[in-house]
Parts: structure tokens; C-alpha cells; sequence
């Protein structure tokens, strides 16, 4: 398919659920919500590039490079900066008529220069109490935060660990459907989903995800939220060797533990992506890898409206050796500490303050390139809902 | 201030807690539906249609939830010991739900009085109130709360 086909079967897609939404809106319960996090921050040590350069910590992985270049917007430098967390979104919901529901949200951030995204516009359709249909565009749901991924409100951290949180692409037009159900004190849900996603912002040309399916299982009671999540699909990035007729299969696993024990609490996540395909080249390096492994753990204890929390995070890329076989199965670990601060000041209002330290494995891939991202941060924001 | 002094006002202190205390914890709430409304629940069941899992009553006729202001007595009430969640969880909770598109919260009203009118007149409403209010008008769902 072509690429303008492409974007215009996407732009149908929207203009549908769009057209769908408006003639009946007179006639719907409409809720108007929003959310929004300001965001300062600065690098306080800066570990040297092979090109004399320094490290920067990159905080928005969707607009780390836009138009083919890295962009200074995303991340944090020696320079204070509010830009790469600061994100404003509004949402609207309306109900329709006989189990139908129209969502979209409308959301901008400082990495992209403030420019209004339409992040979501989708139908949901209630089949019965068990079984939820869902079309248009929506969150790609492979991470336990994926759903409320801009919504600082929503979680302890000022974002949620890069580590585990950076991939290039977050939403995509698609449907799915989703069954639930409870037993006892515990309720489980299934959602199965399809489509495709596109990110304009990858280093050569736009980064493309076609044909995907994945699914994700969930179940919880009042202390403890188990998760597990699974895709597979063909990705491309024009640009690179790889493209719309030979594009990588990828597939991509994740789960998750959530405990609440009184007032505290502790969380573990952990995802793989693997690239089934030889001789291909998605991100534009001669560091070939294919395949990944990235775990988050944390814990957090509420004393009254503070909760101070840590978190450790790990990173572990494998090399191939299809381009140069001496780096074939060479690892590179990247390792972050996060200690922070939540004070619930406000029934609708945070203030976080959290300090991030990135440390690098000592090995060849270091060696070739130089530190990658050693990096020590300070953030303070503060998150609201309305 | 000499220290006797001090540890009257201490003593003084305690007792004005204690009892504010005493009177947050007195504030019994009852759960209630239509009195047609005849389905056997269970907490875990009134707590999934207050937090937007479920849309039905056990017998699978439809539930509306009626939710009172959070600054009440009876909103904090009815977290601890039905959703069993405190108000800051549920707070992060229902950012949670909302901006993912999954749920929207109930309806708020502005105190007990005026979800048991309502209750009363609708057999797919639930609301919980302060139980010294309860009456004819509306059937109390007999639940073991704390």
C-alpha cells in the first residue's frame, strides 16, 4: 500500500468516527474533562559523547527526533527546561444512545512545540455487561500505563520509566474488543486488538507498524493487579533498508505486578521485544540489535498526602551480528535510579519532586560509541485533573 | 507555661480529636435501591457498579450509580467500607478510568436526602445514605459494613 493511500485510509478512519460523533451530540451526555502537567527540569551531570558533545536524558521517546533530527524539546540538558514533560490534554465524552460512547482527546506537549495532536477519536460500543467493542483511533495498550501514559495525575512518577517506556509509537487506528467479568472479589479482562500506527518523528523517515494484533489479560482484587500483554506485527522505517514491501516482524511481551499492602506499595514490570528478521535495519545503526529486555521495579509508601517512592530500572539490548559479525550477541545495560516525592496537596492537584540517575555498562558497545546516556536529572512539576 | 499547664492542653487536645474522630467513625451509612428492587448483593458487587465495572444488577436489569459529594462524610463513609479504598486512591483511580475512555463516575448529588428521592423513583438507581434518614420510601440492602 502507499503511504498517502495509507494516510488517507487513516484520515477516512477519523472523519467516520468524527461524523459519526457530531450529528449526535445534541442529543448526548457530553463530559468535558482534561489533564495537564507542568514540568522544569535539568541535567546536573553530563557524561561526555565519542564527538565531544554531552549526554542528555531524553524524556518523550514519541518526539525524540522530529523531522530527522534529535529534538532538543524532548530532553533535558544543563540548561533548565520545561519542555520535555509539560503536556496539556482535553478530553470529551459522549454518551449516546443504547450502550454507545464517542471518546476523543485532543493533547499537546512541549516536546512538540505545543502543537494539538488528536491523540484518540473512537466509538465504543457496549455489546452486553461482558463485551466491549472499540474502533478508531486509540492508545496501543501494550504497557500497564499505556492507557493514562500523559496523565501525571494518574501515577507517582513525574513519567513513567523511560526504560520500559520508549517506544517511538503510542496510539493506532484499529478495533478491538474487550470481555470482562468478576468472580467473587476479583474481576479479569480480555482485550484483543488489531490495526496499524505511524510515528512521522523517526530519525530517517516515519517509523510504521501495519498488521498488528496483540492482546492483553488482566486480573485484580483490592491488593494485588496482575497483567500480561502480547503483540506481534510488521514495522518499517522509511529510510532504512527496511520498508512497505520488506518490512520486520516484531513481536513484543509484557507483565506486570501491582501490590498495595496498607500504605505501601510495590510494582514490577518487565517487557522483551524481539525482531524475527536477518539483515534488516528498522532504526537506522549500524548497532543492529534484535532484541531487548527492560524491567522497572518500584516501591512508594504513603505518609499521609506524601509518598515518597524508589524505583530501579534496567535496559539490556542485544546486538546482532548480521552487519559486523564481531558484535554479534554483545549486550549493553542502561540502568536508572529514580527517588521522588508525591504530595497530594490538593483533591485534584500533585507536586512532585524526583531525581533520575542513568549508569552505563562498561563494555564494546560503550567502547564504539562512546557513553550513550549517563545522565543525572532533577524534575519538579506539578500534575492536575479537571 | 509550666508543664502542668501544658499537659492539660495536651489532654484537652486529645479528647477534641477523639472525638472528632468518634464522629467520623459514627457516621453509619446504609446502601440503598428502589424498594421493588429485590436483588441479594454483596459488597463486592454494589462496589463494582459504584466504580463503573459493572452496569447491571445481579438479576441483569440496569444499574445507575449515585454518588454524593467527595467532601461528605458519607462519600468517605462508603469508601472505606464499601469500595474499601481510601478517597486519594480513589481520586487517582477514577483519572485512571476516565482519561483511558474505560468509565466515567457516577452522577454526584448534592447530599443523602436528595439520592434517596431519587432512588426512590428509579428501580435501576443505587445510592447509599446516612442510615438515621432511611426509610419506607427506599429498601436498605442488608450488608455487613465494618
Amino acid at each position: 500500500m502507499d503511504q498517502t493511500i495509507h494516510k488517507n485510509i487513516q484520515n477516512i478512519v477519523l472523519s467516520l468516527v468524527l461524523l459519526l460523533i457530531f450529528p449526535s451530540l445534541q442529543a448526548a451526555e457530553i463530559k468535558l474533562s482534561g489533564f495537564a502537567s507542568f514540568v522544569g527540569g535539568k541535567a546536573i551531570k553530563q557524561a561526555t559523547l565519542a564527538d565531544g558533545s554531552d549526554a542528555t536524558f531524553v524524556a518523550d521517546n514519541i518526539y525524540a527526533n522530529i523531522n530527522g533530527r534529535p529534538n532538543d524539546a524532548s530532553r533535558y540538558s544543563d540548561k533548565l527546561s520545561f519542555r520535555p514533560d509539560t503536556t496539556i490534554g482535553l478530553q470529551i465524552h459522549a454518551a449516546l444512545s443504547q450502550g454507545l460512547n464517542a471518546t476523543a482527546q485532543i493533547k499537546g506537549t512541549g516536546a512538540n512545540n505545543f502543537n494539538a495532536d488528536l491523540e484518540w477519536a473512537f466509538l465504543t460500543y457496549e455489546l452486553s455487561e461482558h463485551m466491549t467493542l472499540q474502533a478508531g483511533r486509540m492508545r496501543l495498550p501494550l504497557f500497564f500505563y499505556s492507557d493514562f501514559l500523559d496523565v501525571g495525575y494518574a501515577y507517582h512518577w513525574i513519567r513513567p520509566p523511560t526504560a520500559v517506556y520508549r517506544l517511538p509509537i503510542s496510539s493506532y487506528e484499529g478495533a478491538s474488543i474487550k470481555f470482562r467479568g468478576g468472580l467473587g472479589s476479583w474481576d479479569s479482562a480480555l482485550r484483543v486488538y488489531g490495526g496499524n500506527g505511524i510515528s512521522e518523528n523517526a530519525l530517517l523517515g516515519d517509523f510504521n507498524a501495519r498488521d498488528m494484533l496483540g492482546m492483553e489479560l488482566s486480573t485484580s482484587n483490592s491488593w494485588l493487579q496482575l497483567r500480561m500483554s502480547v503483540l506481534n506485527g510488521d514495522f518499517f522505517t522509511r529510510g532504512t533498508t527496511t520498508g512497505e514491501d520488506n518490512p520486520v516482524d516484531a513481536m513484543f511481551a509484557g507483565a506486570s505486578v501491582h501490590m498495595k499492602l496498607n500504605k505501601a506499595f510495590l510494582m514490577a514490570e518487565a517487557t522483551i521485544t524481539k525482531i524475527n528478521d536477518d539483515y534488516l535495519d528498522l532504526f537506522n545503526s549500524l548497532l543492529q540489535t534484535d532484541y531487548n529486555e527492560s524491567y522497572i521495579l518500584s516501591a512508594g509508601y504513603e505518609i499521609g498526602d506524601f509518598t515518597p517512592h524508589i524505583s530501579y530500572t534496567e535496559i539490556k539490548t542485544e546486538l546482532t551480528g548480521d552487519l559486523i559479525p564481531v558484535l554479534e550477541g554483545v549486550t549493553n545495560r542502561s540502568n536508572t535510579l529514580i527517588v521522588g516525592l508525591r504530595w497530594d496537596f490538593h483533591p485534584a492537584a500533585a507536586l512532585k519532586l524526583e531525581y533520575s540517575s542513568v549508569t552505563e555498562s562498561d563494555n564494546i558497545f560503550r567502547a564504539a560509541v562512546g557513553k550513550t546516556g549517563e545522565t543525572d536529572i532533577v524534575n519538579v512539576g506539578l500534575d492536575i485533573v479537571f | 507555661m509550666k508543664w502542668e499547664t501544658m499537659r492539660g492542653a495536651q489532654i484537652v487536645v486529645c479528647v477534641f480529636f477523639g472525638m472528632l474522630l468518634a464522629s467520623v467513625a459514627s457516621a453509619e451509612i446504609v446502601v440503598i435501591v428502589h424498594p421493588e428492587n429485590q436483588n441479594k448483593m454483596s459488597r463486592a458487587d454494589i462496589a463494582r457498579i459504584f466504580t463503573g465495572k459493572s452496569k447491571s444488577f445481579p438479576d441483569g436489569t440496569s444499574a445507575i450509580a449515585i454518588d454524593q459529594k467527595k467532601e461528605s462524610l458519607s462519600y468517605a463513609a462508603f469508601a472505606a467500607a464499601v469500595l474499601q479504598m481510601n478517597p486519594k486512591a480513589l481520586r487517582v483511580y477514577w483519572a485512571r478510568q476516565m482519561f483511558s475512555g474505560n468509565a466515567i463516575p457516577p452522577q454526584v448529588v448534592e447530599d443523602g436526602q436528595k439520592v434517596k428521592d431519587m432512588v426512590s423513583k428509579d428501580p435501576s438507581m443505587i445510592g447509599y445514605i446516612d442510615s438515621s434518614i432511611a426509610d419506607a420510601s427506599v429498601h436498605v440492602i442488608p450488608l455487613r459494613l465494618r
